[in-house]
């Protein structure tokens, strides 16, 4: 991942520190993307640079026409996520057709449940039974502060095959969990997912 | 139906729950998550879980073990929050020591404060001692400088930060003997306009900057402008 220093970004972007502190107090700008590194000048602050860069050209774009409060729904769900009530999820194309049996209510899906619908089409759309989706959905609906501060969080689906004298039962798991997260040699994984990006999918997909 | 109110005047306890006002004059305790519309320590009190309270007014001393939540938190004696702070407007006058990070609009202490962690408002305006021990960032910071104090990084639009001027009876007198001069030790700080005096700083950086008596600065990087009073010492002036 390139990185860039804080300067560059006021450089490139020509915002000042007073936006930069303020966007990151909002939410706009996630903790998560302030990393700090040692140089010579003692602590210096860097971004994702990809990532920051991206950010700052859409808070710049959209701050014309909306207020800071409208703009962290719309860049930051994770941030205020109870705000988010979604009433056709499929029209997402992070869900889709194939979220369509995933779906357990008629409408009124908040971030969380976006985020999970977006997981459950992903595991579909990489051939799982649609019981196994099911559960990687269950399991990341109830992933509210993973969701709001996602980097480095992952899920994967796998399975294993427990035979014994005169019985084999084949057992289908959902994890959710930080790298790196390895399972046993026995299980195979059909599904690993980065979270992050799936929140930064179903959020774009909002805004647009 | 009703919230019930209670007050606690000698010694006592009430349980966690919904109340409209808890009133602790002597000394009590909640034990439990609060939530209701006020809550005032007089004497003693303590609330042993997360507090969701419009509006608090500890005049006594006030300890919190969870999570405090409130649109105004008021200090004027003791108080400590044992883990984040986050309110609309807080006023300290007393000694306020929060273990977690905070966040406001208006944060404005008098006192002593001390942040383990950050603290981030819209203004933040403190005076006497206080100590940050992570990041102090908001659109204007204001500092008036008595005795030592001590942050990590700051940042923000407009940063100023004053040594009090104080006139005692005893500087009056000529005695500047006892006087005693104001500082801040800081790691970093940026800001569009920072106006500094009595400072220690590894490094600021900015677009205009002014660097007022009685500070020594590693490296300034700025923009726009630079003004050093002669009695300070900058090491390394950086433009651009």
């Amino acid at each position: 991942m390139e990185l860039i220093s804080k300067k560059e970004v006021l450089k490139e972007t020509g915002i000042s520190y007073g936006q930069l502190y303020r966007w990151k107090r909002l939410g706009l700008i996630p903790e998560a993307w302030f990393i700090r590194r040692s140089t010579f000048t003692g602590q210096e602050t860097f971004f994702p640079k990809e990532k920051i860069l991206r950010r700052i050209e859409e808070i710049l774009k959209l701050k014309e026409e909306h207020s800071l409060e409208e703009l962290v729904r719309l860049l930051s769900p994770e941030v205020a996520p109870e705000e988010v009530i979604h009433e056709d999820p499929v029209s997402l194309p992070a869900i889709g057709r194939e979220g369509r049996e995933l779906l357990w209510k008629e409408g009124g899906y908040t971030f969380a449940e976006l985020v999970a619908l977006a997981a459950g089409a992903a595991a579909l759309r990489n051939k799982t039974k649609l019981h196994q989706a099911r559960l990687l959905v269950e399991l990341t609906r109830r992933l509210e502060k993973p969701i709001r501060s996602p980097s480095g969080h992952t899920l994967l689906l796998a399975e294993k095959t427990l035979a014994g004298e005169g019985f084999s039962a084949h057992i289908c798991f959902a994890v959710a969990g930080k790298e790196p997260l390895e399972v046993d040699p026995e299980s195979r994984v059909l599904v690993r997912l980065d979270l992050e990006r799936l929140v930064e999918q179903v959020k774009q997909e909002l805004g647009t | 139906m009703e919230k019930r109110s209670v007050s606690i005047a000698g010694a006592g306890k009430v349980a966690g729950g919904e109340y409209h006002t808890v009133k602790i004059s002597g000394s009590g305790k909640v034990e439990g998550d609060l939530v209701a519309e006020e809550l005032r320590i007089a004497g003693a009190g303590k609330v042993e879980g997360a507090a969701k309270v419009r509006e608090i007014v500890v005049s006594g001393t006030g300890r919190f073990e969870g999570p405090v939540e409130a649109e105004s938190f008021h200090c004027s004696g003791a108080c400590k929050v044992e883990a984040e702070l986050v309110a609309k407007e807080v006023r300290v006058a007393g000694i306020l020591k929060i273990e977690g990070n905070v966040k406001a609009s208006y944060f404005r202490s008098g006192g002593g404060l001390k942040v383990e962690g950050s603290l981030e408002a819209d203004l933040v305006s403190l005076a006497g001692i206080t100590t940050v021990t992570e990041l102090l960032a908001a659109d204007r910071v204001e500092m008036r400088l008595e005795d030592a104090s001590f942050v990590r990084e700051i940042g923000g639009e407009t940063i100023e930060i004053k040594r009090r001027s104080r006139s005692g009876l005893l500087e009056e007198l000529g005695l500047p003997f006892f006087r005693k001069r104001g500082t801040l030790q800081v790691s970093t700080i940026e800001g569009d306009e920072v106006y500094l005096e009595g400072t220690q700083a590894k490094l600021v950086r900015g677009k205009k900057i002014h660097i007022g008596p009685g500070c020594l600065i590693d490296r300034v990087e700025y923009e726009e402008s630079l003004e050093v009073h002669p009695d300070s010492q900058v090491k390394e002036e950086v433009r651009g």
